[in-house]
């Protein structure tokens, strides 16, 4: 089956497309504003208690913060449209130059999370579904119950303790090589399994007792051919939701994984910069974030069309 | 059937496995090339954990204490504190007061920069200056607002001019020296790529991840034993403490949970140092709240909290009880001063003797609000704290808030109660700082408005007093008049705690929990 790019561009898709700047332009807006009005002044946190109130006030001019605030969005407007984004209020590097910095570390961890999630999930969900109510059944969706039950705060020191202070398998914390990411992997992974695990069984079921696997089986096909084309296919749009919803959130809220494996994300930068009102930072990341979650819906969409052509048309 | 749906499903994990083999073999190869190093360190190395990542290496610009105790291993500045906390020569030889506004410092001839660059008066005298300099943005320069001139009188001589007598002015000159020529050529890269005349230089920074420094060869005193040391950011308190146990951590200092400092105790791996430090928790009231403002009603506070039990139980006897500001290390240090040991029996009658009796009706006598941080351990003394003052009859309610929000909160005034603490109290004239009615927000840190004619008078002329003894007598009076007034509810010193591997020898406790002592620390062989 060939599907052209013309062909996936659907309706829901091009929308999304269009919605796209208009969505990032709403979601940074509104936190620009947010993060404007909430107590907590810049110049006084950095400076501290022994600055004298002419030294707050001249950082405070330094850093524009004395302009009213629709100056100061009009020129975080203006930045934005030149993909300027600032420099950090404390650090003074550039805010695109410290998001670059810990993307790609947010990046793969989420992906090997997911990764880990899946193949995991579906293959459980699978085989649940096949033998419903059988003991491995059973024991399966307990493991889900766990995994979504757990969580991260407790689940990543209890695995270092196992993997890494008894077991001396893997390394406790930090990034480096390809053991450093197994375990916030799993720790961040193993609930969104859990998730996916109970979705695919659910689906499956629903699919396997559909008229048109018993038609395929009538058909004389092969059990794996059924079970894979034509089960799994169909039970896999409602997973592919709950996938695009949990990407979203993976991305951008490791905070507690990324702190516990001390991986250095782009979570834990935005709740930092929050705390400092690091206003420029703060804004970059938010603006990122929202990418994110447009694109991964926008893959979602994508999928759906791939898996079910009838959303296209 | 159902064997066939089942090798149909093993079919499909084996597509699983292969892909996931297919994933982890293409991020082995986008990690490679970042190898932890930490794993196969010689000996003569050692990793430190970190709780994050110093926000800048320049010491005109940084004031957090993670970015002060990297800034510890790499610069020197004219002077240092020695253990309790007074200020000792360190790159100045010896220095004179030919008035009571001037101070002529002669430097050490010995000293060169990480960068081979010979040190001298045009260093010192450039670092001061940047420092005072508003362009530079430092956040340093209100304590430098006394300074008049900083002049060169020739290559290791510097005289610095005071506008106005200021007794605490060494503690101004801890500050690293950086060099003039460097720090020009690279201007504000110089947070990044720092250099100074300290035992380690820096290697390295991957920042939100490690930094490494090496032993600086050429260093003025005796040459470090350790020749790199490695910094890995480790922001969770837990994971910490499992890299130490692991062994892939060396060394851990503060910020460790009380109930984990016993275990580690016991563990022959490894060494724990304790010693108390000059941080100061507190309860700070507002004067302006019409029923705080009366003294009787602090004292009866102060009497109605049992901080020993705090201290015995939360955490875990590692803390000392305070009589106020100063840590009993301190020069300045007054132990004769009014305390207030867990009475509440007489803290109820205090409060019915200022005109504020029992309400049969409510319960209570007033009800105030607390403010503290969303720090776990902060909202466990606030916890305890109104559960103490519940039983005298003043009801408490926790307002607990994000460290922006409260820290806004506090300097606006806008509170009844509330807890924090002060860090690195070395010299008393902190007290004029934060008890001096000039120090009302934003012109200082008497967040309270606490006003005292007396306490006024005698900050003021603490602060100008060159004379040890006269302004020890000074400072004495002040802490008598401010432990009897009760502006703060004096908690505890908490204790500066280290756990290091048992290799690692030589490393010795500061009161404001300085690095400095690792240019003489070394690893057993």
């Amino acid at each position: 089956m060939k599907i052209s790019t013309v062909d996936m561009m659907s309706p829901a898709i091009l929308k999304r497309l269009i919605l796209l700047p208009i969505t990032i332009f709403c979601v940074s807006s509104v936190v620009f504003f947010l993060i404007h009005l909430v107590p907590g002044d810049p110049a006084a946190l950095m400076l501290g208690d022994s600055a004298e109130p002419g030294d707050i006030e001249a950082l405070r001019e330094q850093l524009g913060l004395n302009r009213p605030v629709v100056s100061q969005y009009a020129s975080y407007l203006w930045g934005l449209v030149h993909l300027d984004l600032g420099k950090s209020i404390w650090t003074k590097e550039p805010v695109m130059q410290r998001i670059a910095d810990r993307y790609p570390a947010t990046l793969t961890l989420a992906g090997a999370a997911m990764a880990f999630a899946i193949m995991f999930a579906i293959p459980i969900g699978m085989i649940s579904a096949a033998r419903q109510d059988s003991l491995v059944d059973r024991g399966s969706m307990f493991i889900a119950v766990f995994g979504v039950s757990i969580p991260n705060f407790f689940l990543g020191p209890l695995l270092i303790i196992v993997f890494s202070i008894w077991l001396d398998l893997l390394p406790v914390s930090g990034r480096g090589s390809i053991l450093h990411l197994i375990l916030p992997a799993v720790t961040l992974g193993l609930g969104m399994s859990a998730i996916l695990a109970r979705m695919t069984r659910a689906s499956m079921i629903e699919a396997l007792g559909s008229g048109y696997v018993r038609t395929a089986r009538a058909k004389g096909l092969p059990e794996r051919t059924v079970l894979v084309k034509h089960a799994l296919r169909n039970a896999l749009t409602p997973v592919v939701t709950i996938l695009g919803l949990q990407a979203g959130a993976l991305l951008t809220g490791a905070i507690i994984t990324e702190t516990i494996f001390s991986w250095e994300g782009i979570g834990s930068l935005m709740v930092r910069s929050i705390a400092l009102r690091d206003y420029p930072q703060v804004q970059g990341c938010v603006l990122v974030i929202a990418i994110t979650y447009v694109l991964a819906n926008l893959m979602t969409d994508i999928m759906y069309s791939f898996l079910d052509p009838r959303i296209r048309t | 059937m159902r064997s066939r749906i089942v090798k149909a499903a093993i079919g499909r994990l084996r597509c699983c496995g292969i892909l996931l083999s297919l994933l982890l073999l293409m991020l082995s190869i986008s990690l490679q090339g970042c190898s932890d190093e930490s794993e196969s360190l010689p000996r003569d190395s050692i990793v430190i954990a970190l709780q994050s990542n110093p926000t800048s290496l320049d010491p005109r610009l940084a004031t957090d204490a993670i970015s002060s105790r990297v800034i510890d291993l790499m610069f020197n500045g004219l002077f240092r504190s020695n253990h309790q906390g007074c200020p000792e020569p360190d790159l100045v030889q010896d220095y004179e007061m030919p008035d009571k506004t001037t101070y002529l410092l002669k430097l050490r001839r010995d000293v060169v920069f990480q960068n081979g660059t010979g040190f001298t008066a045009r260093d010192v005298k450039f670092t001061l200056d940047s420092i005072i300099d508003p362009k530079t943005g430092s956040r340093k320069r209100a304590s430098y607002k006394n300074v008049e001139a900083v002049d060169v009188i020739d290559n290791w001589t510097v005289k610095i001019k005071l506008k106005e007598p200021q007794a605490s002015f060494l503690e101004t000159l801890k500050i690293g020296i950086v060099p003039q020529d460097y720090a020009r050529s690279v201007g504000d890269e110089f947070a990044n790529k720092p250099v100074g005349t300290g035992p380690f230089r820096l290697i390295e920074w991957q920042r939100g991840s490690k930094l490494r420094l090496e032993r600086h060869d050429s260093y003025f005193r005796q040459r470090p034993a350790i020749r790199i040391i490695t910094c890995k950011i480790v922001p969770d308190t837990s994971t910490r403490l499992l890299e130490l146990q692991k062994g892939s951590v060396d060394f851990v200092q503060n910020e460790i949970p009380p109930e984990s400092v016993s275990a580690f105790r016991q563990d022959k791996r490894f060494s724990v140092l304790s010693a108390p430090s000059s941080t100061y928790k507190y309860i700070g009231f507002n004067m302006r709240h019409p029923i705080l403002s009366k003294r009787k009603v602090r004292q009866a506070m102060a009497y109605a909290i049992n901080r020993k039990t705090i201290v015995d139980n939360l955490l875990l006897g590692q803390a000392t009880l305070s009589s106020g500001l100063l840590d009993p290390g301190n020069t300045f240090y007054e132990p004769d001063v009014t305390r207030y040991e867990f009475d509440p029996q007489r803290a109820r009658q205090i409060l019915d003797e200022a005109g504020y009796p029992l309400d049969s009706k409510t319960g209570h006598r007033f009800a105030v609000s607390f403010k503290t941080s969303k720090d776990q351990r902060a909202n466990q003394i606030a916890q305890i704290v109104q559960q103490q003052l519940d039983k005298v009859g003043i009801k408490i309610e926790i307002r607990s808030l994000e460290w922006a929000t409260f820290y806004s909160d506090i300097i606006k005034g806008n509170f009844h109660i509330y807890s924090l603490s002060w860090v690195g109290i070395s010299d008393p004239d902190f007290y004029f700082d934060v008890f001096n009615s000039q120090s009302f927000p934003p012109n200082g840190a008497n967040r309270g408005h606490y006003s005292n004619a007396e306490i006024d008078r005698l900050t003021e002329l603490g602060r100008v007093e060159l004379d040890v003894s006269k302004r020890t007598e000074t400072y004495s009076k002040i802490q008598k008049i401010i432990a009897s007034d009760v502006p703060y509810i004096s908690l505890w010193h908490p204790q500066n705690i280290a756990i290091m591997t048992s290799e690692l020898e030589g490393f010795s406790l500061y009161p404001a929990g300085d690095f400095k002592s690792f240019e003489r620390a070394r690893l057993k062989q």
